[in-house]
């Protein structure tokens, strides 16, 4: 309700500017914004998913997944609620979790017909397995056998990527950088990338994902958030090629059909409240930017990104269902709910 | 099934255009840039200091300034709210204090050093992107002295601090700054402790000085030495950075 309040509040001074211009004339009839570029346009639902916060309160939404049953799963730091569960059209159907104070990473994997999440925890220093319904599987605590970490504090996981084959990945992107890769059973199979500017290397690998595009050929997307720069590495953790998006601090890289979609939280230089959400196409070239300005490329180069429109404050997430609508889940935004965007 | 109601083209609000420059400081003339990439908007600015409205003028090529200017501009769409102003302070200088001697107490931060105290009068102004380049000083301590030494007497009615605020990295503008000489005080600015996060910003923080010839300046910067409690880091030291000192 905060946010109708504000908007309101927002028509009424600015009407009462606008009511001496010229322009008043000018003023199209009522209708619904639309915002993105090209193919990847959509109207916003602002209220989506909004609940009573006494009875369900979220701090910041970190992340979003759907799962098999076609639900739509939230992942808060709030331990009244860590994960809140609605269908499509943003109607509660359940919620459970007390335990995960850190909670930021949510990644679902189907093994063998199952739904399994993994949820990151930056307080807990370690990444959960549970089954879609909260019970715990399996822990993958700090990597001590990595010979990088001294101490569990100093790890702080913000993401998974499982592969078919059950390995799992964890980017410890609030922590010392590190990309841990695991098979099924939890054994530490190596690491690689770590701080730094070079190409192999990161600032805040926030985020990571399998990229099964090609399918004869999976490789590794991750984010390097402060260096506006998604990253492909092969799964043995050897450095392929950079994507370069400047202005654009991008959280983590969700594969959708032939594209990528990132949720990005701040944009130009990194300012409070300027987050929009990125879409690449199939060569990951950046063809849509909701809220953000039109993506323009010369010479080969993406001139920086900024937001063009108050739609978002910091996107963390983008969940995207079978329809191409998005769910976007945010960061710091005043305990508000995630916002629906339908695609046009 | 219940009906969306999603949101309405009237309830869009732009965000400000980018003003850019080469160098917020200048001795003959300067050049500034207005970006704003959305379909159907079109920029509107002023640049007497007067708030900007759908009938200023429209921004069409870059503009040259030569004298020191607040440059105002906002968006303007037929269907969406306009924008809230962006403004930008560019300075023209005498470089008076070119051939002075700065020491600044204590030490800046060692990740932000600058070029050390002579940051402060090598006349460039750092951008908001402040780990990059070597213009800003950051310091995280209650207190910062600046003792600037003039190599011959100066008159002075003012000193203008340049500064940044970038709440989201800890970084805010000090509580207060006071301006000695042999000892007295002769001037002071006190500033207002933000509310809310806001965004990133250069600021330049004017202190008037009781007019006077002076050999020497001590300015004394107070930081915001508990950070407000509606931010992550409350409580805690804030960070305060500077890039230049001016006189006048």
């Amino acid at each position: 309700m905060q946010r109708r309040g504000f908007i309101k509040k927002t028509v009424i001074a600015s009407a009462g500017l606008l009511a001496s211009a010229p322009a008043m004339g000018m003023l199209a009839p009522y209708k619904d914004a639309i915002i993105g570029h090209g193919d990847f346009r959509y109207k916003i639902d602002m209220f989506w998913g909004t609940l009573n916060a006494e009875n369900y309160p979220v701090n910041d939404c970190h992340e979003m997944v759907q799962d098999s049953q076609g639900r739509i799963l939230l992942l808060t730091n709030h331990t009244k609620n860590n994960v809140i569960v609605y269908d499509k059209s943003g109607k509660l159907i359940e919620v459970w979790g007390t335990d995960y104070p850190g909670a930021h990473g949510l990644t679902l994997k189907v093994e063998n017909g199952e739904d399994f999440l993994y949820i990151s925890d930056n307080y807990r220093h370690e990444v959960i397995k549970t089954t879609i319904d909260g019970k715990v599987v399996q822990v993958f605590p700090y990597p001590k056998a990595s010979g990088k970490y001294d101490t569990k504090e100093i790890y702080i996981p913000t993401e998974t990527a499982i592969h078919d084959n059950g390995d799992v990945y964890v980017a410890d992107g609030y922590g010392e950088q590190y990309i841990m890769h695991y098979n099924a059973k939890g054994e530490l199979l190596n690491t690689f990338g770590g701080r730094g500017d070079a190409d192999h290397l990161f600032n805040n690998a926030h985020g990571i994902c399998i990229d099964t595009r090609d399918k004869s050929n999976p490789t590794l997307l991750i984010t390097a958030r402060q260096q506006n720069k998604l990253k492909r590495f092969s799964l043995s953790g050897d450095f392929m090629e950079s994507f370069d998006l400047p202005g654009a601090y991008i959280c983590r890289p969700v594969i959708h059909k032939e594209n990528v979609y990132l949720a990005t939280i701040w944009s130009n230089d990194g300012s409070e409240g300027t987050g929009f959400i990125s879409i690449l196409d199939k060569d990951n070239t950046l063809v849509s930017a909701p809220g953000g300005c039109t993506p323009e490329y010369a010479n080969g180069q993406l001139n920086k990104m900024y937001q063009t429109l108050k739609v978002f404050t910091h996107p963390h997430d983008v969940c995207v269902d079978e329809d191409d609508n998005l769910y976007v889940a945010q960061w710091n935004s005043g305990k508000t709910y995630p916002i629906k965007l339908l695609r046009v | 099934m219940e009906k969306i109601s999603y949101l309405s083209s009237e309830e869009m609000t732009m965000a400000a255009p980018l003003l850019e420059c080469e160098n917020l400081f200048f001795t003959d003339s300067v050049e500034v840039a207005m970006r704003f990439s959305l379909s159907d908007s079109s920029i509107n600015y002023t640049l007497d200091g007067s708030e900007v409205s759908s009938t200023s003028k429209t921004y069409e090529k870059p503009i040259r300034l030569h004298k020191t200017t607040v440059v105002k501009a906002k968006n303007f769409h037929p269907e969406f709210q306009s924008s809230s102003a962006a403004n930008l302070k560019v300075v023209k200088t005498n470089r008076k204090l070119l051939g002075s001697k700065i020491i600044v107490n204590p030490e800046p931060n060692e990740r932000y050093q600058g070029c050390g105290a002579s940051s402060l009068n090598d006349f460039t102004k750092g951008t908001t992107a402040f780990a990059n380049g070597n213009a800003w000083l950051g310091f995280q301590t209650d207190s910062i002295q600046i003792a600037v030494d003039f190599s011959e007497g100066k008159n002075i009615s003012k000193v203008t601090v340049s500064s940044f605020a970038n709440h989201g990295a800890w970084i805010f503008l000090p509580k207060e700054i006071k301006v000695f000489s042999a000892g007295q005080e002769v001037g002071a600015v006190g500033l207002q402790e933000p509310l809310e996060a806001a965004t990133a910003k250069l600021e330049f923080i004017d202190i008037p000085i009781t007019e006077n010839r002076y050999n020497n300046l001590n300015i004394v910067v107070y930081a915001v030495n508990e950070i407000p409690k509606w931010h992550q880091g409350k409580g805690t030291v804030a960070w305060f950075f500077t890039d230049e000192i001016l006189v006048e």
